[in-house]
C-alpha cells in the first residue's frame, strides 16, 4: 500500500514537473525531485522494498528523461542513491530542514558525478568533445542548490503520505 | 537452495538491483537512438500522463491568468477612463488648432488674393452681444501702436466686417456694417447699380439695407453687392453681403433693398484692417503688426 502510494505520488509530482516550469520558464536548473524521494525512502524503508521502490522511480525518471540520457541511468543513479541512504540512517537522523538540505546538496552532487561516470563508461560517443562533460560539472553546483530547497517539502509529504497508508499494525510503536 | 535464497535475499536483491540498470545502460548506451522493448514501454507509461499534465497546467495558468486580469480590470477601468479623458481633450485642442489653421489660411489666401491691400490682422479679443445674441461690437488686440486708425476698414477673407471706430494704443473697436450708422458705398456685380448700404441695427439678425436709385437694370434675390471704392473710405472690391428681398420700398428718393451681410459676425476670430493700398505713395511695402514694414 505503501509503495503504491509513494510511486503514485512520485509520478504525478514528475509528470507536473516539467510543464509546471517550462510554464514558469524555469528549464536550465530543475530540481531533482526523484533523488529527494529515494533519500527519504533510504531513511525510511526496509533494504528489499525500498530497492524494489528506488527501482522503480528511477525507472520512472527514465522515462520521463528519455532522450536525455539512456534508459537505465536514473534506475542506477536511484538505487545507489538508496543504498548509501539506507546505510546512513543508521548513523543520521534527518530531522531538520537544514540538515535535510545539507544532505540533499551532497547527494546533489554525488549523484552528478556517478551520472558522469556512469556516461563516461557506458554512453558512446559521450565525452568526445568534452562539452557534456563540462555541461555535467558545470550544472553539478547550481542543480544542488535548484533541488536542495524541495528536500524539507518532499520529506514532509511524503511523511504526510506515509502516516496515511501505514497500517498501524505495521508500525513497531503502535500509536 | 531456498533455505540459501532466503539467507542472502537482501544480497541478491542488492546485487539485481545494481546490476540490471547497469545492463540497461550498457544495452541503450551502446545504441543510444535504437527503440527497445524498455523504451516503448516507459514511453506508453509516461507520455499520457505527461500529455495530461501539460493540459492541466494550462488550464489551471488561463484560470489564474484570467482571475488575475479580473482583479487588475477595475485598475485598468480607472486608468483607460483617465485616459481617454486626456485624449478627448487632445482631440478637442486638435480640432481647434485645425479650425483655426483653416481660418488662417483663408485669412492667408485673402491677402494673396488682395495683393494691393496693405492689411494689419488682429484677434478679435472681446464681443458685445446683444440680448438675443447677436454680437453688436467687437473688440480687437490691435491699436495705435500697429499704426491703426480711426475709420480704417476692416475685412476678412470672407468680406466687409466693418470699420474702427474707437482706436487706442493696444486695442480698438470695429463698428460692424450693420450697426445703424455704419454707411458704405456699393455696387452690384455685374450690374450698373451703385447705391449705400446702410445697417438697420436689428437686434433679431444681421441685416443691411441697400439704398440705391433705381435705373434700366432689375435687381434679383442673391445678386452679390461689392464696395465700390467709392468715397475713399472702403477699398473696391469687397464682398459686402446677398440681395435677401426684393421688396423694395421708397426712402426718398432711393428703393431700399434688405441685404444678408456676408460675413457671420457672430463666429469673428481673425481680422483684417485694411492701412492702405498700394496704389497710397506712402504705403509701399508690407506691415506687420507693431508698425513693421
Amino acid at each position: 500500500m505503501r509503495g503504491i502510494a509513494t510511486c503514485l505520488l512520485a509520478f504525478l509530482l514528475l509528470a507536473l514537473e516539467s510543464p509546471f516550469l517550462h510554464r514558469g520558464s524555469v528549464t536550465d536548473y530543475t530540481p531533482d525531485l526523484t533523488l529527494l524521494i529515494v533519500l527519504y525512502i533510504g531513511q525510511t524503508s526496509r533494504l528489499s522494498s525500498g530497492l524494489m521502490l528506488a527501482l522503480t522511480l528511477g525507472a520512472m525518471k527514465d522515462g520521463f528523461c528519455l532522450g536525455a540520457s539512456p534508459v537505465g541511468m536514473y534506475m542506477e543513479l536511484s538505487v545507489l542513491t538508496f543504498l548509501l541512504s539506507y546505510r546512513l540512517s543508521r548513523r543520521l537522523a534527518l530531522q531538520s530542514p537544514i540538515s535535510i538540505i545539507l544532505v540533499s546538496i551532497l547527494f546533489v552532487m554525488g549523484a552528478a558525478l556517478v551520472e558522469l561516470l556512469l556516461s563516461l563508461v557506458f554512453v558512446r560517443d559521450f565525452g568526445t568533445d568534452g562539452s557534456s562533460t563540462m555541461l555535467i560539472l558545470g550544472s553539478m553546483f547550481p542543480q544542488a542548490l535548484a533541488t536542495a530547497p524541495f528536500g524539507p517539502v518532499i520529506f514532509w509529504l511524503f511523511e504526510k503520505l506515509d502516516s496515511y497508508t501505514t497500517r498501524r499494525s505495521d508500525l513497531v510503536y503502535p500509536r | 537452495m531456498r533455505e540459501l535464497l532466503q539467507r542472502h535475499k537482501e544480497a541478491i536483491v542488492t546485487f539485481v538491483a545494481v546490476v540490471l540498470p547497469l545492463f540497461l545502460l550498457y544495452f541503450h548506451g551502446k545504441n543510444p537512438g535504437k527503440n527497445t522493448v524498455v523504451t516503448n514501454f516507459l514511453l506508453d507509461v509516461t507520455s499520457p500522463a505527461q500529455s495530461a499534465s501539460h493540459r492541466l497546467i494550462g488550464s489551471v495558468e488561463d484560470v489564474w491568468l484570467g482571475y488575475l486580469a479580473l482583479v487588475d480590470a477595475e485598475d485598468d477601468n480607472v486608468s483607460l477612463r483617465d485616459r481617454v479623458d486626456e485624449l478627448e481633450g487632445i482631440v478637442v485642442e486638435a480640432q481647434q488648432l485645425q479650425d483655426e489653421n483653416e481660418l488662417l489660411r483663408e485669412e492667408l489666401d485673402f491677402k494673396r488674393k488682395r495683393k494691393d491691400l496693405l492689411t494689419v490682422s488682429a484677434h478679435v479679443i472681446g464681443k458685445d452681444v446683444s440680448a438675443y445674441a447677436r454680437v453688436l461690437r467687437v473688440r480687437i488686440d490691435g491699436g495705435t501702436h500697429d499704426t491703426l486708425r480711426e475709420g480704417m476698414p476692416v475685412v476678412t477673407s470672407k468680406g466687409l466686417v466693418g470699420r474702427l471706430r474707437q482706436v487706442t494704443e493696444r486695442y480698438a473697436e470695429v463698428m460692424l456694417s450693420v450697426d445703424t450708422r455704419s454707411e458704405v458705398a456699393v455696387k452690384v456685380v455685374g450690374k450698373a447699380i451703385t447705391g449705400m448700404v446702410r445697417g438697420k441695427g436689428d437686434k433679431n439678425q444681421y441685416r443691411a439695407n441697400l439704398l440705391f436709385l433705381p435705373g434700366d437694370e432689375e435687381l434679383e434675390a442673391g445678386d452679390r453687392v461689392v464696395t465700390s471704392g467709392h468715397g475713399q473710405v472702403f477699398p473696391a472690391n469687397i464682398e459686402v453681403g446677398k440681395v435677401q428681398s426684393l421688396k423694395e420700398r421708397q426712402n426718398g428718393v432711393y428703393q431700399q433693398l434688405e441685404i444678408t451681410p456676408s460675413v457671420r459676425f457672430g463666429v469673428l476670430e481673425v481680422l483684417q484692417v485694411v492701412i492702405g493700398t498700394r496704389d497710397d505713395p506712402m504705403d509701399s511695402g508690407t506691415i506687420m503688426k507693431g508698425g513693421k514694414r
